[in-house]
C-alpha cells in the first residue's frame, strides 16, 4: 500500500512533463479491427514460410550463423557454468566433488537416479549445511520441481542419510499412505556419483523464516493454533511409530506450497531416531532442547513434545522462549520462567545433574549456606558463581527479551498483534489463558507429566473450544522409557561423564547419579577396563591428563558440560572412589573414549566400507575422529586440545553450527569460532582422509584397525586384502612412535568399545548414532571438545549398532567392533577385541593411535594424515579424537536438520550431550559416533571407492 | 566481417560520430565528414573490436548489446553462452563478465550508469548492479510460477523516462509484458493487441507512458499506458500496418517525432 501511494505521488510530475502526445500523423486511430482480415491472412501465411527474424538473431542464432558459415559452430558445453557449489574446484571423487566432499552442482547439472532412468536438472541450490546440499530440481516428466537432498561423498553422512531414508519410508508409506499427517513425503532417493540423494516434495518457506519475514513479532493466535494442531498431528502419528524426530525447530517446519492455507510440514528427519535405540544422548537444538536430554536423563518422544512448547511459545512471541546462550544459561531460563526445577527423579538419575546441580548434602557444607536452600528440595541449581568455579569458565549468559520472566507474565503481556476491539480483546485473552494452560503441559520439566500428543490435542487451545478451567489430560498408556539396556548405554556414559567432570567436586557428585549407569556399561566394558584400559588410563592421566589438564584448564568448560573424555581421567579418580568397577572402569570408559577417538576413527574407516552397502549409522563417526586429530595439535596447541578438537570436530557440523549461529544467534562466538571452524574443516578434511584409511581395512575386519598399532602394522598387512589396509597400519605404527601418550588413549576407547559392542546386540533398524554428533555439534564453541570425546565414546558404540542395522555395512562395522566387544561372533571381531586388548595393554596409547593413523594413511592424501598426527600431542589426541567423533555425529544431526536451511546448524549443538552419553551409551551410541566420523572422513577421499563398492 | 543478417543498431552517438555494431563482436566504428568533400558523404572507419571469446575457433554470438546513455563509455553485451558483458569502449577491454542467465540472453538494457537488465531463453528478466556482482533480481519469469517450462524472452526495453517500467516480449507471443521492477513476479500489464507475435517495441523518448510496438502482423502499435489496467485489456491509441511483417523498429531519441520501421526490403520512417 504505501509503495502504491508513494507512485502515485512519483506519477503527479510525470503527468504535468507530459505534454507530448502522440498524434496520427503516419499512424491512423486504432479501431478494433483495422484492415483486420487481410493483413491478418498475409501475416499467418508467411509465420509458416518463415521465422520472424527476431526469432532467427536469438533463439536461432546459431542457426544463422550456420547459414552465413557452414563451418560454425557452437557448443553449450563452451558456455560458462553457473557453479552453485562453493567451493566449485573439484579435488575429489574425481573431480566431481569438492574439497567439502560436496557434488558440485552448477545450473542445468543432471542428476540421475539410474534404476529408474529418472533425471533431476539440478536449477538453484536451496541451501547447504554439513550433511551436503539441497537443490531444487527440475523433474520434466511431471513437470515438477523437487528438492533433493545430495548427502556428502562422506561415510558417515551417507549412513546418516540412510537412517532418514529409512525412517521416512515408515512415516511415509506405513504410517501415513495419505500424506495428512503433515509429514515432509520422501520421493526419491538414489546414489549418484558415490552420492546420496534424497528427493522431496518442494516446499516453502519455514516458520523461522516466516518469523523472521515478520520482524520477530509474533504470528496471531489463530495462526499459532493452526499450526500447533497440525504439529500436533505429526507428533501423534510419530509417537505411533516410535520416532523421535530430535530436532523439531521452527526452521524444521516449513510451509507447504500446495493450495491448502497455511500447510505446514515437518521436515528433517535426519536426526531422527526410534524411540527404542535413542543412541544419542546430545540431541535438539539448543533453544529446544528438553531438560531430559539437557541433564542427560535417558528420553521418549516427549523431548520433541518440548521442542514443540517451545515452537508454539515462539511462535506467539516472535522469539525463542528460551534462547539459552549455553546449557546453563539455557537451564537457568527454564527454571526462572517455568518457576520450577527437574523434579528430584529425574535430577537423581541424570548423568549431568552435577553440572549444574549441587546436591542438599554438598549445600549444606557451603561456607555461606543460606536456609532457603532446603525449600527448593534436594538439588539446588548452581548459582553463575559456582559454576563457573566448578567449570573454570565463565558460563555464557544471553541477552533477556521479555520483560516478565514467568511464562504467564510474558504470554499475558505481550502486546497484540493488532488493535483488538472490546470483543476481541476478552477472545484474545481467554485464549492466551488457554494457550498458557496449553504450554504448561508441554513445557513441562517432568517428561512422564509432559503431555502425549494425543492429550495435547485434546486441549481447548488446539480444539478451539472456550477455555474454562485447566485442562486435564485423560491418562495416557504408561511412558515407554528406553529399555534396560539402552538405558545402560547411556546411563553409563553419562556416569563416566560426571566423574570426567573435571572439578573434582563433580567427580564426587557424579558417582551417585553416574554408578548406575555405569554398572551397565561396566558389564560390558569390565573386559576391556580392567585390561590396559586401567593401565592406559594411568599414562593417560599422568601423561595426558596431567598435562591435558593443565591445557584443558581453558577447555574445562567444555568438559564439564559435555565432554565425557576429559572428565574421564578425573574420573577414574573418582572412580576408585566409585564402588561398583572400582577405579578402572571408569578409567576404561575414559579412556575408551579419548581412544575411541582414535579407535572410533578407526572403526569409522571400517564403516566405510559397510556404509556403501547399507546405510549403517557407524560410518558416520569416521569423520569426527579424524578432525579430532588434525585440528587440535597444530592449531590449538595443547591447551586448546578440547577447543581445537571441538573446532575440528565442528568442521562437518561444527562449522555449519558456527554459521548457524551467526545467522541466527550472534552472540554465540561468531567470528573467532567460525574461523576456527573453517580451519577445523581443512583439518577434518584431511583427517577424514585418515579415516578413510582406516575404512580400507576395516573390510579385512577390526583386527587391522586395532592391530593398527604396532601390532596393527602386521595385523594389517595379512589381514588386509586392501592395500588401503596396509597403508594405514604402515601409518599407523609411526604415529604409535611419536604420541605414546596419545596411543595409550587409543587403547582406552577401544576397551570402551567392547562395551559397545556389548550393548550393541540391540542395534535396531534405526541409527540411533545421530544423537552422538547432535551432542557434539551443539557446543562445539564451549564444550564441544570435551563433548567431542565423549561422542567418541559413543560413536563406537553407534558404529556398532549401526552395523547390525545394516547387512552390509554392518559386517564391517561389527567387525570393528568385534574387537572392541568380543561379543561378535565373528572370528575378526574377537581378534579385534583381543588386539585391541593387547594393544592396550602393550604399548596400550599406540594402539588406538596406529588405528588411526592408518585411517589417515589409506587416504590418497596420507602426507596429510602423517603430519597431523605426529602434530597431536598425545594427551591431545585423545581428548580431540573422542571431540572430534562427536563432532561427526552432531554434524550428521545437523545435516538432517541443515537441510533446507542453515539454520539448522544451531541443533547441532545437542550434539554435547550425547558426547558425554556416550560412554554411558557408549556401546551404541559411541560406535556409531566414530563409524561416522572416520566414515565421513574417510569417504573424502578412500570413502569414495568404498562407497563404489557398496554400492 | 559483417554478420549480414545483423542489423546494426545504432545505439548512441556522441561528439565524434561512433557506430557500434554487434554480431560475432561488437565492432565500433567511427563516422567521420569529409569536409573536403563537396557532395557530404562520410567515410566510416572501424575504430575497434572487442572480442571476449577466449576460444579462438569459436565465438559466442551476441544477440544484442545496449550503449549506456547515462555512462557512454560502458556498453553492455547479451549472448547466446549465458553471459552479459559489460566493455569499457574507452580502453577496449571488458569491465566484468557476468553469467547472468541459465539459457542465452537475449536482450539487454540499461537502466542506470551501472544497472542494466536482462531477458532470456530461460524466460526470466533480471536486473543487475554493477556494484554488487554477485546477485541479481528477477522481476519477471514467464510460464507458470514452478510449472510447465517457460517461454522464452526475446526483447526487452526499459522506459528511460520512467524506470520503473520495463517491456518485454516472449517468443512467439503477441503479448507484450510490462514490468514495474518494484513489483517482481508480477507484470502489471499486458499488451496484446498484436494478432501476430511481436518482434520490436520501444518506449517514447520524450514520455513516461508510451511505447511503440512492433509484429508481425505488419502493424506498428503505440499504446499508451493507463494508470490502472482495465478488466478487458489496454487498447492501443493509434496504428499503422505496413506491406508485410515488421521486423524492426526504433524510435530516435534524438528525433521523437519518428519512428523507424523495417519490414521486408522497405524502411520506413513515420512521423507521430
Amino acid at each position: 500500500m504505501e509503495e502504491a501511494s508513494t507512485a502515485a505521488k512519483e506519477d503527479e510530475p510525470h503527468l504535468k512533463k507530459q505534454t507530448w502526445k502522440p498524434t496520427p500523423k503516419a499512424f491512423h486511430l486504432y479501431s478494433v479491427a483495422p484492415n483486420g482480415d487481410s493483413s491478418e491472412k498475409s501475416g499467418a501465411l508467411r509465420v509458416v514460410v518463415r521465422k520472424p527474424l527476431v526469432l532467427r538473431l536469438t533463439t536461432d542464432l546459431v542457426e544463422t550463423y550456420k547459414i552465413c558459415n557452414p563451418t560454425f559452430k557452437y557448443s553449450e558445453a563452451l558456455n560458462p557454468k553457473r557453479y552453485l557449489t562453493s567451493p566449485s574446484v573439484g579435488v575429489l571423487n574425481d573431480g566431481y566433488d569438492n574439497a567439502n566432499s560436496d557434488l558440485i552442482l552448477s545450473v542445468n547439472y543432471v542428476l540421475v537416479n539410474a534404476a529408474k532412468q529418472q533425471r533431476y536438472i539440478v536449477k538453484d541450490l536451496l541451501g547447504h549445511g554439513t550433511f551436503g546440499q539441497v537443490a531444487k530440481c527440475w523433474v520434466s516428466e511431471t513437470n515438477s520441481y523437487v528438492a533433493v537432498k545430495i548427502i556428502k561423498n562422506q561415510p558417515a553422512f551417507f549412513q546418516q542419510a540412510k537412517v532418514e531414508v529409512n525412517i521416512l519410508s515408515v512415516l511415509n508409506e506405513k504410517y501415513d499412505p495419505e500424506d495428512n499427517h503433515h509429514i515432509v513425503r520422501m520421493l526419491d532417493y538414489f546414489v549418484f556419483q558415490r552420492h546420496l540423494c534424497i528427493s522431496f516434495e518442494l516446499l516453502e518457506t519455514n516458520l523461522y523464516e516466516l518469523i523472521k519475514m515478520n520482524q520477530f513479532r509474533g504470528l496471531s493466535l489463530g495462526i499459532v493454533q493452526l499450526f500447533s494442531r497440525q504439529i500436533l498431528r505429526a507428533l501423534i502419528l510419530m509417537k505411533e511409530a516410535g520416532i523421535i524426530h530430535c530436532d523439531l525447530k521452527p526452521e524444521n517446519i516449513l510451509l507447504c506450497a500446495s493450495v491448502k492455507p497455511a500447510e505446514i510440514k515437518i521436515i528433517d528427519f535426519g536426526s531422527a531416531c526410534s524411540e527404542h535405540r535413542p543412541i544419542y544422548s546430545y540431541i535438539q537444538s539448543r533453544y529446544y532442547r528438553s531438560p531430559e536430554v539437557l541433564l542427560g536423563h535417558q528420553y521418549t518422544t516427549a523431548i520433541d513434545m518440548w521442542s514443540f512448547g517451545c515452537i508454539v511459545a515462539e511462535l506467539f512471541l516472535g522469539l525463542p522462549l528460551f534462547p539459552g546462550a549455553s546449557e546453563y544459561d539455557l537451564l537457568r531460563r527454564m527454571i526462572k520462567i517455568l518457576g520450577a526445577q527437574p523434579p528430584d527423579h529425574l535430577l537423581n538419575e541424570a548423568k549431568y545433574t552435577d553440572k549444574f546441580f549441587k546436591r542438599a548434602g554438598d549445600i549444606l557444607d557451603v561456607e555461606n549456606n543460606e536456609t532457603s536452600f532446603s525449600s527448593i528440595g534436594s538439588f539446588q541449581v548452581l548459582t553463575e558463581e559456582e559454576f563457573e568455579a566448578r567449570d573454570l569458565k565463565r558460563p555464557l549468559i544471553g541477552k533477556e527479551y521479555f520483560n516478565h520472566m514467568k511464562l504467564e507474565e510474558i504470554v499475558t503481556n505481550y502486546p497484540p498483534s493488532k488493535r483488538l476491539t472490546e470483543e476481541e480483546m476478552s477472545k484474545d485473552k481467554s485464549t492466551r489463558l488457554a494457550m498458557i494452560d496449553f504450554l504448561r503441559g508441554l513445557i513441562e520439566f517432568d517428561p512422564s507429566k509432559r503431555w502425549s500428543p494425543l492429550q495435547a490435542s485434546g486441549h481447548p487451545f488446539v480444539t478451539g473450544e472456550p477455555f474454562t478451567c485447566p485442562y486435564k489430560p485423560p491418562p495416557e498408556t504408561t511412558r515407554m522409557f528406553v529399555t534396560p539396556n539402552f538405558k545402560v548405554d547411556h546411563r553409563p556414559a553419562a556416569g563416566h561423564w560426571i566423574p570426567a567432570g573435571f572439578s573434582p567436586q563433580v567427580s564426587s557428585m557424579n558417582r551417585g547419579p553416574a554408578h548406575n549407569s555405569l554398572h551397565f556399561q561396566m558389564v560390558p566394558y569390565s573386559h576391556a577396563g580392567s585390561y590396559g584400559s586401567l593401565g592406559s588410563h594411568g599414562s593417560y592421566n599422568e601423561g595426558g591428563l596431567g598435562s591435558s589438564c593443565g591445557s584443558y584448564g581453558d577447555d574445562s568448560s567444555l568438559y564439564g558440560y559435555y565432554s565425557p573424555a576429559g572428565p574421564s581421567g578425573l574420573t577414574i579418580h573418582a572412580q576408585g572412589a566409585i564402588p561398583i568397577f572400582g577405579a578402572s572402569p571408569d578409567a576404561r570408559r575414559r579412556t575408551s573414549q579419548f581412544s575411541h577417538g582414535n579407535g572410533l576413527g578407526v572403526g569409522s574407516t571400517a564403516n566405510f566400507g559397510p556404509m556403501s552397502l547399507g546405510a549403517s549409522p557407524s560410518q558416520f563417526t569416521p569423520p569426527s575422529n579424524i578432525q579430532v586429530s588434525s585440528g587440535s595439535p597444530g592449531k590449538y596447541g595443547p591447551s586448546s586440545p578440547a577447543r581445537g578438537s571441538g573446532v575440528h570436530g565442528s568442521p562437518l557440523g561444527k562449522v555449519a553450527v558456527v554459521g548457524q549461529f551467526n545467522k541466527r544467534r550472534s552472540w554465540v562466538h561468531p567470528g573467532s569460532f567460525s574461523t576456527q571452524a573453517q580451519e577445523n574443516n581443512s583439518s577434518s578434511l584431511r583427517q577424514g582422509n585418515f579415516t578413510d584409511t582406516a575404512s580400507c581395512s576395516y573390510p579385512e575386519g577390526n583386527a587391522r584397525p586395532h592391530g593398527g598399532s604396532p601390532r596393527g602394522g602386521a595385523q594389517s598387512n595379512t589381514n588386509m586384502p586392501n592395500w588401503r589396509q596396509h597403508r594405514g597400519g604402515v601409518r599407523f605404527n609411526s604415529v604409535s612412535s611419536s604420541n605414546a601418550v596419545q596411543q595409550t588413549t587409543g587403547s582406552f576407547s577401544f576397551s570402551d568399545d567392547k562395551p559397545d559392542s556389548s550393548s550393541i546386540p540391540d542395534p535396531g533398524d534405526w541409527d540411533p548414532n545421530y544423537s552422538d554428533e547432535l551432542l557434539l555439534q551443539e557446543d562445539v564453541s564451549d564444550t564441544s571438545s570435551l563433548t567431542s570425546d565423549f561422542a567418541n565414546g559413543m560413536r563406537l558404540g553407534h558404529s556398532l549398532n549401526s552395523g547390525v542395522a545394516t547387512a552390509g555395512v554392518a559386517r564391517q562395522y561389527r567387525a570393528s567392533y568385534s574387537v572392541h566387544s568380543g561379543y561378535h561372533p565373528s572370528s575378526q571381531r574377537v581378534t579385534g577385541a583381543i588386539q585391541g586388548y593387547s594393544n592396550s595393554d602393550v604399548g596400550s596409547p599406540p594402539s588406538a593411535h596406529d588405528l588411526h593413523v592408518g585411517f589417515g594413511r589409506p587416504p590418497s592424501k596420507p602426507s596429510h594424515l602423517m603430519p597431523h598426527f605426529s602434530q597431536n600431542s598425545p594427551s591431545r589426541f585423545g581428548h580431540q579424537h573422542g571431540l572430534r567423533p562427536n563432532y561427526a555425529p552432531s554434524t550428521f544431526v545437523h545435516v538432517g536438520s541443515d537441510w533446507m536451511y542453515p539454520n539448522f546448524h544451531p541443533p547441532l549443538p545437542n550434539c554435547n550431550a550425547a558426547g558425554p552419553r556416550s560412554p554411558g551409551s557408549s556401546t551404541f551410541s559411541n560406535s556409531v559416533p566414530w563409524g561416522r566420523r572416520s566414515g565421513l572422513p574417510v569417504a573424502s577421499i578412500p570413502p569414495m571407492s568404498h562407497a563404489r563398492k557398496d554400492y | 566481417m559483417f554478420n549480414p543478417t545483423h542489423h546494426n543498431n545504432n545505439a548512441s552517438a556522441t561528439d565524434p560520430l561512433f557506430l557500434a555494431s554487434s554480431g560475432d563482436y561488437i565492432r565500433i566504428w567511427e563516422i567521420q565528414h569529409n569536409s573536403n568533400s563537396s557532395n557530404g558523404c562520410s567515410s566510416i572507419t572501424q575504430k575497434s573490436v572487442l572480442d571476449n571469446s577466449k576460444c579462438s575457433e569459436l565465438c559466442s554470438p551476441l544477440t544484442s548489446f545496449d550503449w549506456n546513455p547515462m555512462e557512454p563509455r560502458r556498453i553492455g553485451t547479451s549472448s547466446i553462452d549465458t553471459t552479459c558483458t559489460v566493455w569499457d569502449v574507452e580502453r577496449g577491454i571488458v569491465e566484468m563478465q557476468l553469467i547472468a542467465h541459465d539459457k542465452e540472453v537475449h536482450d539487454i538494457a540499461w537502466g542506470e550508469s551501472s544497472v542494466f537488465a536482462s531477458a532470456s531463453a530461460d524466460g526470466s528478466v533480471r536486473i543487475f548492479d554493477l556494484r554488487d556482482k554477485e546477485h541479481s533480481t528477477i522481476i519477471y519469469e514467464s510460464g507458470d510460477s514452478s510449472l510447465s517450462q517457460s517461454t522464452p524472452l526475446l526483447r526487452l526495453a526499459w522506459n528511460k523516462q520512467d524506470l520503473r517500467y520495463i517491456a518485454a516480449t516472449l517468443m512467439d507471443s503477441s503479448r507484450i509484458v510490462v514490468l514495474d521492477i518494484r513489483f517482481p513476479v508480477m507484470p502489471v500489464m499486458e499488451l496484446s493487441r498484436h494478432r501476430g507475435s511481436v518482434n520490436a517495441i520501444a518506449w517514447a523518448p520524450q514520455s513516461s507512458r508510451h511505447i511503440c510496438s512492433a509484429g508481425d502482423d505488419s502493424q506498428a502499435l503505440i499504446w499508451e499506458l493507463p494508470a490502472v489496467a482495465g478488466p478487458s485489456g489496454v487498447d492501443p491509441v493509434l496504428a499503422y500496418t505496413a506491406e508485410s511483417e515488421i521486423n524492426q523498429m526504433q524510435w530516435s531519441p534524438l528525433q521523437p517525432d519518428w519512428i523507424a520501421i523495417a519490414f521486408a526490403s522497405k524502411l520506413q520512417l513515420l512521423k507521430v
